[in-house]
């Protein structure tokens, strides 16, 4: 069962062959090699201890709908540069066309010939054995490819908006690759949304890969808002290789869908630079989110700041894994990890597994996780004041998330993402 | 009639606090209640708001006629209950106005009214700084977050200034104040009072009661009112000590 389920998972159908380059064509036979002899991943497994994986994998028919009309999406009101990808392929027709000359925005398959693109294709993905790159290695077949040049801010935020639509009795895979170029700045916000409909639910399984690379001096603001339907399931892996004096940050608000498993590694490969994670999570009923962080101090005075907070009501899961390791090079590495839960409900339940491996010795490392109920106290005085309880949880729990928004640069996004949690605990 | 009690009994984790309390307000009254370290005032205070951590054994709360133990907190105020917390909570990340929107609005609601129009509320806001002195900068912060002791309370008055409740109970609200920051809290309260508003006002010590001037004066002990009177009744304790009550109630239980 779990062999045919594997088989049906690799693409053999080779869309691309003939117009792939070698490179590509090298890759997808190594890692179909790799596939073969590696099986999906259960729950023997470190890495899937608290996620069974298997059981969120696609089955029977597909029903793909494809109509490319325009979709709500969050943040319409935001003044950005719009960039559509449905079902991890780039939507030109449904996508802002006037870009600043600084940035370069293109489809998967007219990259392969840019020379930016091949030096940096899978510098981070080569690092990774695990089952879900492999997968996306042996059978990516769409993404983007966004360059930003040299020096150069943009006027307003890129906003990426993956939408998922329709149903696949397999596991889709997107490749994206995000170059930021010396001394350049970007506010990159990823929406991820399904395209629902009253009949039925977008029942998707995909396993997405971006690479980000920061050069010298850049800065990257990620924020990555998820609110999928109750059929989808995202495997959604960021690899960030970051340069001297680069900084990235990254903000993920998972809010819904079946199953999310945010997998973020964080090379900071030269000195002096930056990262900072902060995450946020709301889950209701059997939804499952996980986030899988790993952050690599290679080399000396970096700093990495990791915050995730998340509540959990019903019957939900949440799995939050930090681990930093600390390379011999990366003397004076300062790294900070913290997991804080509320739990809303008895049968929810919350993994959280900070993990530090340090091999340097003078290095100032801190990590720590906390579970809780809300503050009974502060309940009490907000209903002594008239506040339903109701109401006085939402408050509570978005006063819990206000740190985490107050790191959000860009005010609107920051405004607008605190307005959904309001919303979604209500 | 405003409030009254009927042999109230509460305890908490299984130890009995009130010990079968009676007590009447009529509206436009101020009562002060007095009384030592661990007579049960505090708990007074936090059985009528309908602080979730008592348990209620015995007794009845009356309030304008309703059945005041029934109802949930927020029901409690919406009816015109509010407290001034000894120790205000401070929550970071909600701002002081917004909360008091949201509170305004819930209890509107409540009452079948339309929510108050965003010109109206800061309307509202304004002259209820100016009526308790109340320093506009700090409304627009994060509840109570990093406010003084003094701040604190003067917050309390505030926010009874802006929900207009018809019984205000302030629980030891002197408490850690300097005698400026008590002036300054006495005089708001002092304007809020009007012939339909009621006050209950606990207080360990007499000075309080120098600015804020009580119809009558209760002394609690050890679960129990034990002393009725006028306001001379605080000054007459405040000289003679809480000891002089043992003298006078030789039956009185030492058991607190």
């Amino acid at each position: 069962m779990i062999e045919s389920i594997r088989m049906n998972n690799i693409n053999t159908s080779e869309i691309q062959s003939g117009i792939e380059p070698d490179f590509i064509a090298q890759l997808r036979e190594k890692a179909k090699l790799t596939l073969l002899k590696k099986g999906i991943p259960n729950s023997h497994e470190e890495d899937w201890k608290y996620t069974p994986i298997h059981r969120y994998f696609p089955t029977g028919e597909s029903r793909i709908s494809s109509d490319s009309s325009l979709i709500d999406h969050p943040f319409s009101s935001l003044d950005s540069f719009k960039i559509m990808v449905v079902n991890g392929e780039f939507k030109p027709e449904l996508s802002d066309t006037h870009l600043p000359k600084e940035l370069e925005i293109h489809s998967l398959e007219n990259a392969f010939n840019k020379p930016a693109f091949k030096t940096y294709f899978n510098q981070m993905g080569k690092e990774r054995e695990d089952y879900f790159t492999q997968l996306n290695n042996a059978d990516f077949d769409r993404g983007l490819f966004i360059y930003l040049k040299k020096n150069s801010q943009l006027s307003k935020p890129l906003h990426i908006i993956h939408v998922y639509e329709g149903k696949d009795s397999r596991i889709q895979n997107s490749r994206n690759l995000i170059l930021l170029e010396a001394l350049s700045e970007l506010t990159l916000l990823e929406s991820y949304i399904s395209k629902e409909s009253k009949e039925q639910s977008v029942d998707i399984f995909s396993n997405d890969i971006s690479e980000y690379f920061l050069e010298r001096g850049s800065k990257l603001d990620n924020i990555k808002y998820q609110s999928l339907g109750k059929e989808t399931r995202l495997v959604n892996t960021q690899l960030v290789d970051i340069h001297q004096h680069a900084e990235y940050k990254s903000h993920t608000y998972s809010l819904s869908g079946q199953l999310i498993r945010n997998n973020i590694q964080i090379n900071l490969s030269e000195s002096e630079s930056e990262a900072h994670l902060y995450g946020f999570y709301s889950l209701h009923n059997q939804e499952l989110v996980d986030n899988h962080t790993l952050v690599k101090h290679l080399k000396p005075f970096c700093q990495s700041n990791e915050l995730y907070k998340g509540v959990l009501d019903g019957k939900s899961i949440g799995v939050f894994n930090g681990r930093v390791e600390v390379s011999q090079d990366a003397q004076k590495t300062n790294a900070y990890q913290q997991n804080q839960t509320i739990l809303l409900s008895k049968e929810a339940s919350m993994n959280s597994k900070p993990e530090l491996e340090i091999f340097a010795d003078d290095v100032k490392c801190s990590h720590g996780s906390t579970m809780g109920q809300l503050d009974t106290g502060a309940l009490f005085y907000l209903q002594s004041r008239g506040i339903s309880e109701k109401t006085a949880q939402k408050i509570m729990i978005n006063a819990f998330a206000f740190s985490l928004l107050s790191e959000i640069a860009h005010e609107d996004i920051a405004f607008e993402i605190g307005e959904k949690i309001q919303f979604l605990n209500a | 009639m405003m409030l009254k009690i009927e042999n109230l009994q509460a305890e908490i984790q299984g130890k009995e606090i009130l010990k079968g309390l009676d007590l009447i307000i009529n509206p436009g009254e101020v009562h002060a209640i007095m009384g030592p370290n661990g007579s049960g005032k505090s708990t007074l205070a936090s059985v009528l708001a309908g602080k979730p951590d008592y348990e209620i054994t015995g007794g009845s709360v009356e309030f304008k006629g309703k059945d005041l133990l029934e109802l949930k907190p927020e029901e409690r105020a919406a009816e015109g209950v509010f407290l001034a917390f000894q120790y205000p909570i401070e929550i970071p990340g909600v701002s002081n106005i917004n909360f008091l929107k949201t509170a305004l609005n819930e209890i509107r609601t409540y009452k079948g009214l339309e929510p108050l129009e965003a010109k109206a509320f800061l309307a509202k806001i304004k002259e209820c700084q100016n009526l308790v002195e109340f320093d506009a900068k700090l409304t627009g912060r994060s509840l109570n977050e990093g406010f003084s002791g003094g701040e604190k309370k003067r917050n309390e008055i505030f926010q009874l200034a802006m929900l207009e409740p018809d019984l205000a109970i302030l629980d030891e609200t002197d408490s850690g104040l300097d005698i400026d920051a008590l002036k300054i809290v006495a005089e708001g309260v002092n304007r809020l009072r009007n012939q339909n508003r009621s006050f209950l006002i606990i207080t360990h010590y007499q000075r309080l009661l120098d600015y804020i001037v009580p119809d009558v004066v209760h002394v609690l002990y050890n679960g129990k009112i034990v002393k009725t009177g006028t306001k001379e009744l605080a000054l007459e304790l405040e000289e003679k000590g809480y000891d002089w009550l043992k003298e006078l109630n030789p039956n009185l239980e030492e058991t607190v």
